[in-house]
């Protein structure tokens, strides 16, 4: 009987990340798509130095953060997939739309600033619950680069 | 002097993440895992029952004590007399079990005639079993429900035979092995309810006996049967109230821990039927006379 209810809360836990967390990553994917179109006259380069025509012109440092936290059929399949090897799809979309939003972000601060591009653009990221016993976890994706803006 | 794009390009979907389905994934992840946790069970039983034999009874007496002392406190409600007279019916069992050798050799030198205990519990449920350490537990209720000695007597040599047949080791260690082995493999796999779930399935199997487990101990009950009487009369006494299905949600317990009892009931039939000899039935001793309990 105990095993039957624990069945039930794992199946139902399952359930219910697979559907909220299939949602919004659809959701979210079209929102960045959307913002990332929007946003392309702000140019981002990886560049230490400023390019050629941004000779006299203002800078400033521009940042964009975003936390994600994995939902439970996620974990499940990485558990599963931790037992055979392998890649870990469930993780890596979760990850690739981390940082296009937290580039995304960074672009939305440089434009608000009047900044034509950004540049020496760099990824920090920290995991955020630490070794907190459960494994759902949650990790930060930093992005940050020197707007350049024209005087 | 290099130009500069107007814009930033578009940078192609499905290179760091992977377009397949997630289902699909969880599917094939669930089928392939699902599998070789199967054979891992599979063949952890195999080795299990293939080196049971190999562990001497002083080893499981060692680990039982535990277990034992859940009884005694159960005991201690139940008349005395009753106890002492299981205890002379239990021995006598014993003894005329030395006769019939088992697989490792002599039953003697499997099971010791001396290291058996048997406890009468006050549970509302007619059900017998044998744990580690031989001890042999019959529930007071199950008193009420067989009319001669012979009956109890079946019943009681099922449990001796399972004993001597190391049965309560065998389903022990099969449960602790497979559940050690899905915890380590589970437990590093990092999700908790998941692991929690697959090595409970695991605890599921401990102690209890399996199809083949149990015809094994009605076969050798059999025999223990006639070594002490000469005939078999009796012997599927315990099973006519069970058959009569009075009150079935009382015979749950029994039959939810003595998987499979019709067909039991038609191989203790037959063996009767094929034994040459009849005999008379021998009366219950006062003592493990007991009334149903009424009124419930």
């Amino acid at each position: 009987m105990d095993v039957l209810i624990q069945l039930a809360i794992f199946l139902a836990l399952l359930a219910a990340g697979y559907a909220f967390g299939r949602r919004a990553e659809r959701r979210h994917y079209d929102s960045i798509r959307a913002r990332e179109d929007a946003l392309r006259h702000v140019l981002v380069l990886g560049e230490r130095l400023p390019p050629p025509g941004f000779a006299h012109c203002e800078t400033t440092l521009v940042a964009g953060s975003v936390v994600i936290s994995v939902d439970y059929f996620k974990t499940v399949v990485a558990g599963l997939r931790n037992l055979v090897g392998g890649r870990i799809s469930s993780y890596e979309s979760l990850l690739d739309r981390a940082r296009r939003e937290a580039v995304l972000r960074m672009q939305e601060r440089a434009e608000a600033l009047g900044a034509q591009a950004v540049i020496n653009m760099k990824f920090e990221t920290s995991r955020v619950s630490g070794n907190a016993g459960q494994s759902i976890g949650s990790v930060e994706v930093l992005a940050y680069g020197t707007a350049l803006i024209r005087t | 002097m290099t130009l500069l794009p107007d814009g930033n390009p578009r940078i192609p979907e499905g290179i760091n993440a992977s377009e397949e389905h997630p289902l699909r994934e969880f599917a094939q992840l669930v089928v392939g895992v699902g599998v070789l946790l199967v054979l891992l069970v599979v063949s952890l039983s195999i080795a299990v029952k293939l080196l049971v034999g190999y562990v001497p009874f002083s080893w499981e007496e060692r680990i039982a004590p535990t277990l034992a002392s859940a009884f005694v406190s159960e005991e201690e409600s139940v008349d005395s007399d009753a106890l002492r007279a299981l205890r002379t019916l239990g021995e006598q069992l014993v003894t005329a079990s030395l006769d019939v050798p088992v697989a490792g050799g002599a039953a003697g030198d499997v099971v010791p005639a001396t290291a058996f205990r048997f406890h009468l519990i006050a549970a509302d449920m007619p059900n017998a079993f044998a744990t580690l350490g031989a001890n042999i537990a019959v529930t007071r209720e199950l008193l009420a429900q067989v009319e001669s000695e012979n009956g109890l007597a079946m019943v009681v040599a099922h449990e001796i035979a399972h004993v001597q047949l190391r049965h309560p080791i065998a389903s022990a260690s099969q449960g602790v092995v497979i559940q050690l082995a899905l915890g380590m493999l589970l437990g590093s796999s990092g999700d908790s309810l998941l692991g929690g779930l697959l090595t409970t399935g695991g605890a599921v199997t401990l102690l209890s006996f399996s199809r083949d487990m149990e015809r094994e101990a009605d076969a050798r009950a059999l025999q223990i049967l006639a070594a002490h009487y000469g005939h078999l009369g009796g012997a599927d006494e315990f099973f006519h109230s069970l058959g009569d299905g009075r009150d079935e949600r009382r015979w749950l317990e029994f039959v939810q821990t003595h998987p499979n009892t019709d067909k039991r009931v038609a191989y203790i039939r037959e063996a009767m039927g094929k034994a040459v000899r009849q005999g008379e039935l021998t009366p219950l001793p006062e003592a493990l006379r007991v009334q149903e309990r009424g009124g419930e």
